[in-house]
């Protein structure tokens, strides 16, 4: 009998790791703790996904389908990984609904979290009600289809992106020095997206440097600027305060490059969140004895495989943003590698 | 016409002093090296992104012509004459508040980086030091001898020739308004509370094994002598104090 394989995470990364299973007939038991399937980007109503400028549902949708259609697999909504025994290709793993399952290897794709940023106290967030985070300008677009002040409904004049909010900061100890990686490109693509339905609408980007990365370079840096006149400000936000004279925030920051310091009047300020490992990665890193980094607990590959989705356990695979920030194209490709190291693992047991 | 020579400009608008020009390089060098070589630089001075959170958020920044991004730049760069120079007015106009510090995505310690070359700068008895720190005589003498920064009979209107006749009248019998204070406040007028003797000493033995004293001998020669006369007398007393006690258990 053909041994199954474990998805851990019905994210991105799980949904393409438990698709190509499914394509190659291995059994496949795919965990999902939350009632859906698709991860942060489907539950958390995303709008647009960077790089493709696609439609969450367009991009998971196939995936999810697929995965839910394919007999191979066995989706478990609702349900957590409790308790792991033996050894590959001989896991015996004691899940959440009292079931007890035999697999000969396990893929993790537990993802990230998002940076609590009222932790960052003097950006405001959570004080005042016009301080939102990128998440929530997400969930604006998608749910409401409209830009709009929290503290009045109107339409602001000037919105600020506050870049690196709970990543590349020490002052939060050594697990938030790592860059989130998207929020650079995701700030280009909603500065855009403003711009385009509202014009008359003055946005700012403040950075301490722009990591669009690649190709990522022109459609979210250099085309915000040229196309869609978002201001890029060179400069790290140091605190968010409120006027109570006119009602709007005040954003205070040095201009770097031209050295002036600045304090200006904005109507919405977004924090663009840093990434940080789920409470999901760190209880399965725990259950499984999986190598993490020191600084910021995200899962570590092995170095002697040379792959960077082999783990330090046998028969262990890790995807996606369990082992770091990511992007959600790159995330679906590592599940899609772990799924097919997964049956090439079980296959060469067999065949032995 | 004289050879035009340019001069370099750091802050917003400071040209580098032509007295900073004229000591010698290796001297420049010595001074910033004592900086360099304090037990906490390396924990001060880590990378630097230009971010300018340190700077936008510093309130001397506001009203001086004084960035702490560019004093941490500066020493990124190793910017000899531009450090030196800083240290002789520059850097004097940091409120130490360490804002940039608690800000600052490095954990950089501008403020710290200041308290260095301050203290380098006076361990120098720079000139610039002298005359900045010649206000602050009064207090110096009150810490020096007390360990009290102010006291209630420091303030006096020879000192504040602005103070008006409404203040002149609030300073007129100290003691009695002191004492009808409803809380204790030591009583003392000459200082801010009550200070023990014993207190006092054991200050005195920590001024001279850091080598204050003699600091402060190099700064202000005058002020060096007066407040060695109350710590002499002080000490004398205690002497005495040990020498009676001595006595009685005997």
């Amino acid at each position: 009998m053909a041994k199954s394989v474990l998805v851990i995470g019905g994210g991105p990364a799980g949904l393409a790791a438990a698709r190509v299973l499914g394509k190659l007939g291995i059994p496949t038991i795919l965990v999902e703790k939350e009632d859906k399937l698709g991860g942060r980007p489907i539950l958390e109503s995303y709008h647009t996904l960077i790089p493709r400028k696609m439609k969450p549902e367009q991009v998971l949708g196939p995936f999810i389908e697929e995965v839910q259609n394919n007999p191979n697999v066995d989706v478990k909504l609702g349900t957590e990984v409790e308790a792991v025994e033996g050894e590959a290709p001989n896991f015996k793993v004691k899940l959440s609904n009292g079931e007890t399952v035999d697999v000969g290897a396990i893929i993790v794709a537990t993802g990230f979290k998002h940076f609590d940023p009222r932790r960052k106290g003097e950006l405001g967030f959570g004080i005042y009600p016009d301080v939102i985070t990128n998440l929530q300008l997400e969930q604006m677009f998608s749910k409401e289809g409209k830009l709009y002040r929290p503290s009045n409904g109107e339409l602001p004049k000037r919105v600020a992106f506050v870049f690196c909010v709970g990543s590349r900061d020490r002052q939060l100890g050594v697990t938030n020095v790592h860059c989130c990686r998207y929020g650079c490109a995701l700030s280009g693509l909603q500065g855009s997206e403003i711009k385009e339905k509202y014009p008359e609408v003055e946005v700012f980007c403040y950075y301490m440097d722009v990591r669009t990365y690649g190709t990522w370079e022109y459609p979210f840096y250099w085309e915000p600027q040229e196309k869609y006149g978002v201001r890029y400000v060179r400069g790290r936000i140091a605190e968010v305060t409120y006027s109570p004279k006119d009602g709007r925030l005040r954003v205070k920051h040095e201009d770097t490059i031209v050295q002036r310091p600045a304090e200006i009047p904005m109507d919405l300020v977004v924090l663009v969140l840093g990434m940080e490992p789920s409470d999901g990665t760190l209880k399965i890193a725990k259950i499984l004895g999986l190598a993490q980094d020191p600084d910021n607990k995200f899962l570590l590959p092995s170095e002697e495989s040379g792959s960077n989705i082999v783990s330090n356990k046998p028969g262990v695979f890790i995807a996606g943003a369990c082992k770091g920030p990511i992007d959600i194209e790159s995330s679906i490709a590592e599940g899609e590698a772990a799924g097919a190291e997964a049956a090439a693992f079980l296959g060469a047991k067999v065949s032995a | 016409m004289a050879e035009q020579t340019q001069v370099r400009k750091y802050g917003y608008n400071i040209p580098i002093s032509e007295k900073t020009l004229q000591v010698p390089w290796e001297e420049k060098v010595r001074v910033i090296e004592e900086v360099r070589s304090d037990f906490r630089f390396k924990d001060f001075l880590f990378g630097c992104l230009n971010c300018g959170v340190c700077t936008a958020s510093c309130p001397s920044n506001r009203f001086f012509d004084y960035s702490p991004r560019e004093i941490v730049q500066r020493f990124l760069e190793n910017d000899i004459d531009v450090l030196y120079d800083m240290m002789h007015e520059y850097i004097w106009a940091c409120s130490q508040c360490f804002t940039c510090w608690i800000r600052c995505p490095f954990v950089n310690n501008p403020g710290g980086l200041v308290i260095i070359m301050r203290e380098v700068a006076v361990r120098n008895a720079f000139e610039a030091t002298k005359d900045l720190l010649k206000p602050y005589g009064r207090v110096l003498l009150k810490v020096m001898t007390t360990g009290n920064q102010l006291s209630a009979d420091m303030l006096q209107p020879d000192f504040f020739p602005d103070w008006g006749p409404k203040m002149l009248d609030n300073m007129e019998n100290l003691r009695a308004k002191r004492m009808a204070i409803p809380f204790d406040v030591g009583k003392a007028v000459k200082t801010a509370w009550e200070v023990s003797l014993q207190t006092a000493i054991e200050m005195y033995q920590i001024w001279r094994e850091t080598g204050i004293f003699e600091l402060i001998e190099r700064l202000d020669p005058n002020l060096y002598n007066v407040i060695m006369d109350i710590v002499e007398e002080n000490e004398e007393r205690w002497e005495e104090l040990l020498e009676e006690m001595g006595e009685e258990q005997a």
